[in-house]
């Protein structure tokens, strides 16, 4: 038995942030930060729309793809660390949102790697046969923990939601096996503490490492699947900064063409970015069913991650 | 194999040419930083790329007087000489 993606749905806040909008305030330029991560705007929650409803939006999008029903989930994972309430998680209530009839629903926190976190449980629970169809969450708002006042991380920072299906089938890839790791001796190049609850970060070090993780454990990655990277269709590295993902791709060998990027309108939304980023990619036509992607994330821990899915392969569901 | 002069110039036109630096080819050791219009995380990745092709390890202290190709090539070979002298 294995896990297979069958859906994908995303949500974004409707409230744009160009880059010409930092300049009024903060020493910055828009072409500086084009420049250093590609980023020219970004979305942000400003109004009565909560992370919840966006995440909501983001699971309906992903049944309806799916072709499922709420009441069918069995499990919710949602990664996050900026939920609406400190306790309960998101997951409750996005739960009962949807419609479903006591699904377990269950928060996880591993920063900007918790979504590939999230999908490697929720995968292990459907092999293990103990889940047949989960749903997992990547929400985040980011701009609660962003200080607007610091150049280095005010431009980096956004909001956002997106889910995946995952069902259990007899298909021949799936999702397994990941490679997940953590060193805690660098807490502190990027945190957010629990009294001024503002991200801090060195820009630099967290570069350096953020490349080199990423590209050891997707080459890890890649030889547990018995693949190389020739048979990668598409490359979906956590969308932090452009020049990360750039630099993690050529020293994988992996071309331009094999790459996707929507940091440019989407910025640094932590746990969401890798289902938005294959969300947007599926829409743009770069994704179709039975390609081979890699997906790398990296985050505050740090934490890191890879892992080689098949993309909506077709699953003789047992579910 | 002694490591030249040359050496470590090719391998930054190399790698300036990899990061997509305008005239990367014809960089030469009076080239500074700012006439290549190579930025931090520019040097990012031409520390790591002279790091892994020479063997070495550049500190961010022996970085930070680093001005231009000639001052990189400099660095590097008297870093690989301190490697070399030292005892395996
Ligand atoms: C943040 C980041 C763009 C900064 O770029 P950098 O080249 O490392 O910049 P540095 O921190 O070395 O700073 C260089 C200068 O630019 C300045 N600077 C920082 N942000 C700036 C901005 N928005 N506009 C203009 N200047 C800025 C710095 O203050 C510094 O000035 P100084 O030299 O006068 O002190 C870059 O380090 C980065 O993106 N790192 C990865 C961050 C990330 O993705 N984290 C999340 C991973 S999950």
């Amino acid at each position: 038995m294995r896990a297979g993606v069958v859906g994908i749905g995303s949500a974004l806040p409707e409230h744009v942030v160009t880059n010409k909008e930092f300049e009024a305030y903060l020493d910055t330029t828009d072409a500086w930060i084009q420049r250093r991560t590609g980023i020219r705007e970004r979305r942000i929650l400003n109004g009565a729309v909560t992370l919840t409803d966006l995440a909501v939006e983001a699971c309906v999008a992903a049944l309806n793809d799916a072709g499922r029903e709420a009441a069918d989930v069995d499990h919710i994972i949602v990664a996050t660390f900026t939920p609406d309430r400190l306790m309960p998680g998101l997951a409750p209530r996005i739960a009962k949102l949807l419609g479903t009839e006591n699904a377990g629903a269950i928060d996880v926190n591993a920063a900007c790697a918790g979504f590939l976190y999230g999908l490697d449980q929720a995968a292990a629970l459907i092999e293990s046969g103990r889940v047949k169809l989960a749903l997992v969450v990547g929400a985040e708002a980011l701009s609660r923990v962003t200080d607007k006042h610091d150049r280095g991380t005010a431009i980096l920072f956004a909001d956002g939601a997106a889910a995946v299906v995952l069902a259990s089938g007899e298909i021949e890839h799936g999702c397994a096996p990941f490679v997940l790791a953590s060193d805690g001796e660098h807490g502190d190049l990027l945190y957010a503490g629990r009294d001024e609850r503002l991200l801090r970060m060195e820009g630099q070090e967290v570069y350096r490492h953020a490349v080199e993780r990423m590209v050891e454990a997707t080459a890890e990655a890649l030889r547990r699947a018995g693949m190389t990277v020739d048979d990668v269709d598409l490359l979906v590295v956590h969308q932090a900064n452009q020049r990360i993902i750039e630099s993690a791709a050529r020293r994988l060998g992996v071309p331009e063409e094999k790459v996707f990027l929507n940091v440019d309108t989407i910025a640094n939304t932590s746990s969401a970015s890798i289902p938005l980023a294959l969300h947007h990619a599926e829409l743009a036509g770069r994704l179709a069913p039975g390609d081979t992607v890699a997906l790398a994330a990296f985050g505050g821990g740090f934490v890191w991650g890879a892992g080689i899915i098949k993309w909506k392969e077709r699953v003789h569901a047992s579910a | 194999m002694a490591v030249t002069e040359n050496d470590v110039l090719e391998e930054i036109r190399d790698q300036l040419e990899a990061i997509k630096v305008p005239g990367a080819r014809e960089a030469t050791p009076d080239n500074t930083w700012s006439d290549l219009d190579v930025d931090s995380l520019d040097l990012v990745e031409l520390v790591k790329a002279l790091e892994d092709r020479f063997e070495i390890t550049i500190s961010d202290d022996d970085l930070k007087p680093i001005e231009s190709v000639g001052n990189a090539i400099e660095l590097t070979l008297r870093l690989v000489e301190a490697e070399e002298g030292a005892p395996a």
